[in-house]
């Protein structure tokens, strides 16, 4: 079987331009750093009684595993990012998206509030499909072409092609998001309308796979926050900022990529670097905005493990928990 | 050293051998049935007097790991009503993290095992989906698992057969099976999806000679390339069909002409109950079971399991997007949220919370096609078991489903309580029959086991895998009886005693036994350039992964 071609670094460009959908930059953490956190970050889990690990969104799908059965076995908090990770409304009544392939394949592109230059996946977008229209991220617009589409199904930009994928900038108003992909259930027997919304990569990395980990996990969404194991029951539980108002935090275990501030003493605050928690090439996966899963290596049978499944791992053995 | 176990003195159900109520016991040495243990071996006993003893149970066709059963998870979160389904007790951690009836595959394993369940298919998982799917089959514990891979609406096999290269398009088949590791093909809405994709306003497939527009490749066309490419390749499972015009009125004249056309090669057909529409003049449900398994009583190539449907919380998990988007129109659209998402042209997914009334006529009488159709069939080696979990309730129902069937009495109270439409329009309160437990053991363990082609599952000849369950003998109380089997045994090891998980196993995860092709990595290859949507080195399993899955056939 013939594979991707590797380049000088190790790394093939194919891989390097599928991963740049998902983090802001290769990342070549790991070594002895690493290894050495897991001694004093056992100890500091082992006299914490509210402790959380925060920013699991930059971590492999394999370290989120990790990091999820050393919190539930220490009874503790897992928050895929500081700030809410979905919806701070709960879901959407409806959610009408699609992968990027399906993307690609869209006769008409809709940029709403973004362009085809706005990073690595509108690029992406834009190189398959150069028909599109522009439109403002706000709930006028939308509201305004679902008005005209009711009335008349052959509304323009939508009603004259058969799939059509809406492509929202990052951040923009959950109420616009959600109105298109209504507007987009409502159409479906007609027109195809996909919705997607581009991540802010430095920020959201592998949120996508963090949260779906946990969802799996505990059965349960992060549109809260995140997931408190604080009864040996895993339950939604409110963001950082909300558990620090409270004082509910005594060990924040810091995986951002910004440090979180706020935390009083004499709560302990665990920082670790991002950018060495994750490897490439390593025998990992991320999962990008759309739910697609991508390896860490090309050949991942051959790649050393992910670091930070090995620090948890190696932290919930010192623990007694199962290695 | 040997481990070893001996169940003494059951009242033992191996239809599969003709065991039918036999005393005697099961020996078990690593891990397998044996005939007598090696000399000098102290096994563990386990007293199974006054005890009935059958092999574990299969659900061959349910929806436990998924991109589709996350995002099912993910919403059951606001639907707390779902724990009225579930058994907290059921679960090892106490329950109270069971949101709803999509467990989480921790919860699924010790959940089933504790039901007497040791072996489970994952029924739908796309080719984008298949590494996420591995992971969660990898995480679930006390159950044998596989997955079986969504392929009739793939674009580049439609594009294939568009250009007459069947032979390329089977090579396709084959290297993606290969890739993903799956079991078996799964067929959902065969050129149904491709249609809705390339012109919604007429996409709707009617027949199996329908095309997709602007092509000539019809639903006929690819259930020959399908069902032909799992022959050719000797797949140990027939080609899985949910066909067209699924949950229509008269669709079971569909079914038959798809089976039919497929000119005697093997066929599964999936939640049949969801086939078994008749329809009155008015164009209204009626039930067409008599029929169908009059049909299907001919037809020796051709098996199915029930799809049984209960009232209560479900949650509607299909590749049908057609289908699910129409369901979530008519059935009220803001009170329940729902995910459609369209997967890089190989399949559809839409998830949507649900609820089965008694209240509703139709749901009453889906309710009673259902036990018609395990009623009405003869030969039940060819018919098992499910509820296609969750999309008819959670598997949590399954002792439930075994009282109805072997209990015409608990049958008759619960049709009194269904809408009335029930019993006008279906022929279930005229059934006298009783299934015994010989014939549950059939349809539970023999059929699943046979129709998967799992030569060492389903029965307790020397060779069995050493999975059996032990349930006290409560025939008055099947439900009972069935809820809380006295011992559940994993591969020679105690699981479950007492309707309670108690020490996982880990499974083993299956995969058909299917070589790379060439061709097909190549025109893949070349598709993914063209159209993909991320590069073909993340499709899948790896080489190492792959050979951590035992291969069958």
């Amino acid at each position: 079987m013939s594979g991707p071609k590797p380049s000088t670094d190790g790394i093939s460009d194919a891989l390097r331009a599928d991963l740049a959908m998902v983090l802001p930059e290769i990342p070549c953490g790991g070594g002895t750093a690493i290894e050495a956190m897991a001694g004093p970050l056992a100890e500091a889990l082992s006299k914490a009684k509210a402790p959380v690990i925060a920013g699991l969104g930059t971590m492999s799908i394999e370290a989120v595993i990790r990091a999820v059965e050393l919190m539930r076995d220490v009874r503790g908090r897992v928050l895929p990012w500081p700030l809410t990770a979905g919806t701070s409304r709960g879901p959407m009544s409806v959610t009408q998206t699609a992968t990027l392939g399906h993307v690609f394949a869209s006769d008409l592109v809709i940029w709403v509030g973004c362009t085809g230059a706005d990073g690595p996946i509108a690029e992406a977008i834009s190189s398959h499909q150069l028909r599109a229209a522009l439109a403002p991220p706000t709930l006028e617009a939308v509201l305004g072409l679902r008005a005209a589409l009711a009335t008349n199904p052959r509304a323009e930009p939508i009603g004259n092609w058969k799939r059509v994928a809406v492509v929202l900038a990052p951040g923009c108003d959950e109420r616009v998001v959600s109105q298109w992909h209504r507007l987009a259930a409502h159409v479906q027997q007609s027109v195809r309308v996909a919705v997607i919304q581009l991540p802010d990569i430095p920020s959201r990395r592998n949120i996508r796979g963090a949260c779906e980990v946990i969802t799996m996990l505990t059965s349960l969404s992060c549109d809260a926050g995140g997931v408190d194991f604080a009864d040996g029951t895993p339950r939604p539980c409110p963001d950082v900022a909300t558990l620090l108002s409270l004082n509910a935090i005594d060990l924040l275990i810091d995986t951002t990529p910004s440090p979180i501030e706020g935390l009083l003493p004499p709560a302990r605050h665990v920082r670790l670097n991002p950018s060495a928690l994750m490897a490439v090439p390593s025998a990992a996966r991320v999962m990008r905005f759309d739910g697609v899963m991508l390896r860490l290596a090309d050949d991942p049978d051959s790649a050393p493990p992910d670091p930070a499944a090995m620090l948890f791992s190696a932290v919930r053995k010192r623990l007694g928990g199962a290695p | 050293m040997t481990r070893s176990l001996r169940i003494a003195g059951g009242r033992v159900y191996d239809p599969a051998n003709n065991i039918d109520g036999r005393v005697g016991d099961v020996l078990i040495a690593d891990g397998k049935v044996v005939a007598s243990l090696p000399v000098g071996t102290k096994p563990e006993t386990i007293d199974a007097t006054g005890c009935i003893v059958m092999p574990g149970a299969i659900d061959m066709h349910c929806h436990i790991g998924s991109q589709a059963v996350n995002y099912a998870r993910a919403l059951q979160t606001t639907q707390r009503d779902a724990n009225a389904a579930a058994r907290p007790e059921w679960f090892a951690d106490g329950g109270a993290s069971s949101s709803g009836i999509v467990p989480t595959p921790e919860q699924a394993g010790m959940a089933y095992a504790a039901l007497g369940y040791t072996t489970a298919m994952e029924a739908a998982v796309g080719p984008i989906d298949a590494g996420f799917a591995h992971l969660q089959l990898e995480q679930t514990p006390n159950l044998d698992t596989g997955l079986l891979l969504l392929l009739a609406n793939h674009e580049l096999l439609v594009e294939l057969l568009d250009r007459n290269d069947r032979a390329g398009a089977a090579a396709v088949v084959q290297h993606l099976l290969y890739m993903t590791g799956a079991y078996g093909i799964k067929v959902v809405n065969p050129a149904g999806l491709a249609a809705w994709r390339n012109d919604p306003a007429h996409h709707h497939v009617k027949t199996i000679d329908d095309r997709i527009t602007g092509t000539s490749v019809t639903p006929r066309l690819i259930l020959d390339l399908l069902t032909q490419t799992a022959d050719d390749l000797k797949l140990p499972h027939a080609t899985h069909v949910h066909g067209n015009r699924l949950g229509e009125p008269g669709n079971y004249r569909t079914l038959i002409e798809t089976l039919e056309a497929m000119e005697g090669r093997r066929v599964h057909v999936a939640h049949l109950q969801f086939y078994g529409y008749g329809a009155t003049p008015k164009g209204r449900f009626s039930s067409a079971a008599a029929e169908l398994c009059a049909f299907l009583a001919g037809r020796e190539d051709v098996s199915a399991d029930v799809g049984m449907v209960m009232f209560g919380p479900a949650v509607n998990i299909t590749a049908d997007t057609p289908l699910e988007q129409s369901l979530w129109r008519q059935t009220g659209t803001a009170s329940r949220p729902a995910v459609f998402s369209e997967n890089d042209l190989e399949a559809g997914c839409g998830v949507m919370p649900s609820r089965y009334s008694r209240r509703n006529p139709i749901h009453s009488l889906q309710w009673a096609i259902g036990l018609e159709l395990a009623l009405h069939t003869g030969d039940l080696r060819r018919l098992a078991l499910t509820i296609d979990q969750p999309n008819g309730g959670s598997f949590l129902n399954f002792p439930r489903i075994i009282a109805l069937l072997m209990n015409k009495a608990v049958r008759d109270e619960e049709l009194a309580r269904a809408h009335p439409y029930a019993t006008k329009q279906s022929r279930l309160k005229s059934i006298t029959r009783e299934l015994t437990l010989g014939e549950i053991a059939l349809m539970t363990r023999v059929a699943p086991a046979r129709i998967l082609g799992l030569k060492q599952k389903g029965h307790l000849g020397a060779g069995a895998d050493g999975d059996v369950t032990v349930y006290a003998d409560l025939t008055s109380d099947p439900e009972r009886m069935f809820s809380a089997p006295r011992q559940v045994v994993k591969g020679g090891r105690v699981v479950a005693k007492d309707g309670r998980a108690g020490d996982a196993v880990t499974g083993t995860r299956y995969r058909a036994r299917v070589e790379p092709s060439e061709r097909g990595e190549k025109l893949l290859r070349d598709w993914f350039g063209r159209r993909g949507g991320y590069g073909l080195q993340h499709l899948g399993l790896t080489a190492g992964e792959r050979a951590r899955l035992q291969s069958i056939g």
